[in-house]
């Protein structure tokens, strides 16, 4: 071909590239809104995408209520500051008290803060417990300050081991109902429930019983 | 019973945009053709749309990545192998190459992700990948060869290896996981490290990649203003004593505020430039038209000028808006992943592209002074178009297992109420 004639074809082609690079950019945006529209619609279908269960609070506290739920992701952390996934606004808890994450096969594996305090199904856990001791299961109990909260994990995610614990009456027997508070508490004669002893923390974090004894 | 119908093959979102992205090529290639009707024009013709092709629909259906963003790369991988051909046939040719080699990077570095989505596993591979990238990095200050002013090139026979472009992938993969443990000695350690010996091979370009790519992944993992504020201002106090220190920097930066005062030696390269998108206009000189080998090192640093000076200003900005939805995919990738690690990691990603194209397209508009880095998946060079493969295979790693979290979720909430579902059975 020529050099005239390439040199009209590609002057009249010029704007065919520019057409084609605007088609490009125009169909990139709009596949971007269109996934974004689409994502969105599927998580309004899906409210706990992305979290593994929730701590449901076990007894009432200066801030929180009994039955009151926190939704837990895989990974995240727990304390008082208002940008934690786990925000507890109670006494004795820290900024970042601690952090979680998820494995499958254990169970919410905890990473307390230094100098934070916190037990695991009664046990006092720190950053040097072993992993074992720092796990907590479907149904297990996490003191942090002086809030006692219980974790239920979602149908389907239950670890396969339970929290690793020697009093075994922190464990559920059955599944764990959501129906609050009457979850495997033994029935009195009268038909009233009492709530088993807790040990508070070394006493240090006493607060107000809503019912139940010490 | 009646046969149940055979499933439908569903279109994959994004098909429309692929086969855009084929006809762009097949006619550019064609028109490249009928310059000089060379075979090999027409073979880029086919080859090219095929590669694309393969490279979207074949990747997309195997690992369920996005294909946006699949898309969106392998138009900018062919946009350089393109102007290359127009420019120096020899150099598209290595270039096509590349590609064959980057896109296997990307799918390794897909499985890579996928395989380690334990993050456990990384604990015992993070420290010998350590080791290893800062050996590797300090190979050109040992038998390396000053090209440029900057000492970061190793020469093995005829390939040329910049190992800089490999440390990249590595030195993202240790900071976050680093960070996502919260372990912040051995992260700044191995980074200090990095940026010491880039600064003795006086490669600044990469060390600010590396220094400002950290630093944004420290804020993004921590939110401590106060530090990332802090770590800035020694950014900028490093940069200061830089251009104390070193001549060439000073010449940088006088180059940069008037390249027309010496606009015959030192200017040279930003007064071509600056001449090539100016002659361009709004829709360009024509492809395989204009004179973009006056620019000099044009396939790398300057590319940019010579795809304006081709397909115009507009066109321009047109590529710069593929490099803008490339970043927001990615970005919003990193906030859909479950493990902090992962989201770490494809912002990292992320980030590096995005401020790679920043400094080389900031440097080529004279908007900063000029770095040597080279323009994401569109430049010349081996090193970078398979580095910033494996940048976007990390990217698509992240996606994938975001897919497979969310099917999950979607299996679990069908999950029989009476055991809970996803939504615990709540009544």
């Amino acid at each position: 071909m020529s050099s005239e004639a390439y040199t009209v074809l590609a002057l009249g082609m010029r704007y065919w590239f520019v057409l084609l690079g605007a088609v490009i950019v125009l169909r990139s945006f709009f596949l971007l809104s269109r996934e974004h529209r689409e994502r969105h619609r599927k998580l309004r279908h899906l409210p706990d995408a992305g979290m593994i269960g929730e701590m449901v609070v076990m007894e009432d506290g200066e801030h929180v209520r009994r039955g009151d739920t926190f939704a837990v992701p895989w990974e995240g952390n727990l304390g008082k500051s208002r940008f934690c996934d786990v925000s507890l606004q109670e006494a004795g808890i820290t900024g970042v008290h601690l952090w979680f994450s998820f494995d499958r096969r254990d169970g919410l594996v905890l990473e307390p803060s230094n100098r934070c305090v916190c037990a695991v199904n009664g046990k006092e856990i720190s950053i040097r417990s072993p992993r074992h001791e720092r796990t907590l299961g479907h149904g297990g109990y996490l003191e942090v300050g002086g809030a006692l909260l219980r974790l239920r994990l979602f149908a389907g995610l239950d670890a396969k081991k339970n929290a690793w614990t020697e009093d075994r009456a922190y464990l559920p027997q059955a599944p764990v109902s959501p129906h609050l508070p009457d979850w495997e508490l033994p029935l009195e004669e009268d038909g009233t429930v009492t709530e088993p002893k807790r040990k508070g923390l070394f006493g240090l974090f006493g607060r107000r019983r809503g019912h139940g004894e010490r | 019973m009646a046969k149940d119908k055979p499933e439908k093959r569903l279109r994959l979102p994004g098909s429309g945009l692929a086969a855009t992205v084929m006809l762009f090529f097949m006619t550019a290639f064609l028109l490249l053709f009928l310059r000089d009707f060379a075979w090999q024009g027409l073979a880029l013709a086919a080859a090219v749309p095929l590669g694309i092709w393969i490279g979207t629909h074949v990747i997309c259906r195997s690992f369920h990545v996005d294909m946006l963003l699949l898309t969106l790369t392998n138009f900018l991988c062919a946009l350089g192998i393109l102007v290359l051909y127009d420019t120096n046939k020899a150099l598209a040719y290595h270039q096509a190459m590349y590609y064959g080699i980057g896109l296997a990077a990307m799918i390794a570095c897909i499985y890579l992700v996928r395989w380690t989505k334990s993050v456990k596993v990384w604990r015992y591979l993070t420290w010998p990948m350590g080791l290893v990238s800062l050996i590797l990095l300090s190979l050109p200050l040992l038998i390396g060869r000053e090209t440029n002013g900057a000492k970061n090139w190793i020469y093995l026979g005829s390939v040329s290896v910049q190992p800089s472009e490999i440390v990249k992938i590595s030195l993202l993969i240790l900071v976050c996981h680093f960070m996502s443990r919260r372990q912040m000695l051995p992260w700044l350690v191995f980074s200090v490290g990095c940026l010491g010996i880039l600064m003795l091979q006086k490669d600044l370009g990469t060390a600010l990649l590396y220094y400002g790519v950290t630093l944004m992944l420290y804020f993004a993992s921590s939110s401590n203003v106060l530090l990332t504020a802090l770590g800035l201002g020694g950014g900028v106090g490093a940069a200061v004593m830089g251009y104390r220190m070193f001549a060439h920097v000073k010449k940088r930066v006088a180059i940069w505020k008037n390249p027309f005062a010496d606009y015959d030696h030192a200017g040279y390269q930003i007064v071509q430039g600056l001449m090539a998108l100016a002659s361009g206009g709004l829709v360009g000189v024509g492809l395989g038209l204009g004179s973009p080998t006056t620019i000099p090192v044009y396939q790398t640093d300057f590319i940019f000028a010579v795809i304006c000076e081709q397909f115009g200003l507009v066109f321009g900005l047109f590529v710069l808006a593929m490099y803008v939805a490339i970043i927001w995919r990615g970005a919003v990738i990193a906030r859909g992943a479950r493990r902090s690690f992962h989201g770490l990691l494809a912002m990292g990603a992320t980030l590096m592209i995005a401020l790679q194209t920043f400094v080389i397209i900031g440097g080529v508009i004279k908007m900063i002074p000029l770095t040597g880095v080279t323009m994401p998946f569109v430049s010349s060079g081996g090193s970078s178009l398979v580095s910033s493969m494996c940048l976007i295979g990390l990217v698509q790693g992240v996606e994938s297992l975001n897919r497979d979290d969310l099917t999950e979720d979607e299996r679990m909430t069908e999950m029989p109420q009476t055991f809970g579902g996803k939504r615990g059975g709540r009544r």
